[in-house]
């Protein structure tokens, strides 16, 4: 009786130690597996002719500063005029506190027969900026020369906020006209 | 020992009943005795709590008293100084820097308002030829003229000085007499915010302080809006322009520590007929050259006042392009870096007023108003 009890508890410790083998072969196999799917989807390395440079515009302090972005090439100008406004609200390299407005997304960007690029930008835009006249003023210079320094055959520049045109951005100036005409005209300050 | 009653037995002793009774006293009075002891002793007891209680009450007492006399000690001194000379009168306030540094102050002919940070004594000369009343933390000085008062505030030792000029000044006198102040913001619209701080509401609290002033020297004074609430840019230069007024001033927030005044700015040269069409309303253009001494005159009067850098910049602002009056738009040090209170409010006031002052006066002299 006593034989046929300690068989019966040595097959069971068998059959555990099997179906943990089991388990382990199995799982481990399956992630080997997966881990291989995802080797062989991820792209290779971009060759430097599938490279291009964006010059980005940044407030910073009272001007603006240029930095440079390295993209995967785009073809279109559209495509080029998307990826310029995103890494524009992505703000400056390494700044934890930048002028952009937080959270602020890229809706859409539409081209008129006019030449004039409508930039359509999420509600956090004109919601989550804080400024005085001079950094509203940078912020919408600094969208414009993003756009205008790396697109060609654009007249003018025009932001909408959620499909909509908004009268003004941050209470100073006019957001109901095209870019070129407010920004272009260049501030001067003294020291008195 | 004597019995009481024993008397009675050696007086009379063939009376029976007195023998008796006297026995019976006699006995009693060996019992009362007894109770008597115990009750004597109760009495010493509670007599004894009676003076304890008594001493301990005394004791409370006079701990009572030495302790509001020594917390009355505690309060700060403060000396008040008070001296005349060449019509001007000069009143100073005088106790330790930590205490003075702390104080509010507003001031409204004939009047000043001094808020130490905590009860105070007032160590003052008698017969003052102001009054002097002081109630907890607050110090009110009520002067028998009107005139105007300078506040400095001074260390080593640490003093408020007050120097009071006899008399409002009648050489300076504000010439303009139709006024728009525009409080930037509103509403929804909260400008630049820090903590409770609303650039919204230093605004609109600036032009509605300066409304007063204005209008108390007979002047006619518009505000784009008095109360919180958003208006457009448009309704506010529509408004502006229905007033013609002879000087428009738009109040806003800087995100510096400065002040800043902006002019308008133009372009010679056509930039397209977009940039064409928003330069239409350009108002602003024939009024160029007072909104600058407009801004200069009231930037340096700011500058006299609170000893700062003050920044000029010309900019294609709509809120100045497009009023017909000579304009400046004033941005005042971020909520950031400075509170709003009542005596920072006074000074900025009294600046623009003479910077208004000044501007009338070049104005005026050149002959171009």
């Amino acid at each position: 009786m006593n034989t046929k009890r300690l068989l019966i508890i040595i097959l069971l410790v068998f059959l555990f130690i099997g179906g943990l083998a089991g388990g382990y072969f199995y799982f481990s196999r399956v992630s080997s597996k997966e881990r291989q799917l995802l080797e062989d989807k991820a792209e290779p390395l971009p060759k430097m002719e599938d490279i291009f440079s964006l010059r980005i515009y940044y407030p910073m302090g009272n001007r603006l500063q240029m930095e440079e972005r390295r993209l995967q090439r785009r073809t279109t100008q559209i495509a080029i005029a998307e990826a310029a406004v995103e890494e524009f609200l992505k703000g400056p390299l390494g700044i934890r506190m930048s002028d952009i407005p937080k959270d602020a997304r890229l809706l859409g960007i539409y081209r008129d027969e006019n030449r004039i690029l409508y930039v359509d930008l999420s509600e956090e835009f004109r919601r989550n900026f804080q400024g005085d006249a001079l950094a509203e003023f940078l912020l919408l210079k600094g969208l414009y020369e993003s756009l205008i320094s790396n697109l060609d055959d654009i007249e003018d520049i025009k932001v909408i906020i959620e499909g909509r045109e908004i009268e003004t951005l941050g209470g100073h100036l006019y957001l109901s006209y095209p870019l070129k005409g407010i920004v272009s005209y260049e501030y001067e300050y003294e020291h008195e | 020992m004597i019995v009481p009653g024993s008397e009675l037995v050696t007086k009379d002793p063939s009376n029976f009943s007195l023998k008796s009774n006297s026995l019976i006293r006699y006995l009693l009075y060996q019992n009362n005795d007894q109770n008597n002891e115990r009750n004597l002793q109760n009495m010493k007891m509670t007599k004894g709590i009676y003076f304890k209680a008594k001493k301990g009450f005394f004791l409370f007492l006079v701990l009572l008293v030495t302790t509001i006399s020594l917390f009355a000690q505690n309060k700060t001194n403060v000396l008040l100084k008070y001296s005349k000379q060449n019509g001007t009168m000069r009143i100073v306030f005088e106790s330790g820097e930590l205490f003075i540094t702390k104080t509010k102050t507003t001031i409204s002919p004939p009047q000043i308002k001094i808020e130490f940070p905590e009860p105070f004594n007032l160590i003052a000369q008698k017969d003052l030829p102001f009054e002097v009343v002081p109630k907890d933390k607050l110090l009110v000085v009520n002067l028998k003229e009107r005139g105007e008062i300078k506040l400095l505030r001074l260390s080593s030792p640490a003093r408020l000085v007050f120097d009071i000029q006899k008399g409002e000044k009648q050489t300076a006198q504000i010439l303009s007499k139709i006024f728009v102040l525009d409080a930037g913001h509103g509403g929804y619209d909260f400008g630049i915010t820090s903590g409770d701080a609303k650039e919204k509401d230093i605004n609109l609290n600036i032009a509605k302080d300066l409304d007063t002033i204005l209008s108390k020297k007979g002047k006619k004074v518009f505000l784009t809006r008095n109360v919180d609430q958003y208006l457009s840019l448009t309704d506010r230069i529509k408004f502006t322009n229905q007033k013609n007024p002879d000087i428009f001033i738009s109040f806003h927030s800087s995100m510096s520590e400065n002040f800043v005044f902006y002019i308008a700015k133009f372009k010679e040269e056509s930039l397209g007929d977009i940039a064409d069409l928003y330069s239409l309303s350009a108002r602003q253009k024939k009024y160029l050259g007072r909104s600058r001494i407009l801004s200069e005159s009231i930037g340096k009067a700011i500058k006299d006042e609170f000893k700062k850098n003050v920044i000029y910049r010309e900019m294609s602002l709509p809120i100045l392009n497009s009023i017909g009056a000579p304009s400046v738009m004033i941005e005042s040090p971020s909520p950031r870096s400075v509170v709003y209170d009542q005596s920072m409010k006074t000074r900025l006031i009294n600046a623009i007023i003479n910077g208004i002052t000044t501007y009338n006066q070049k104005v005026y002299s050149i002959g171009t108003e």
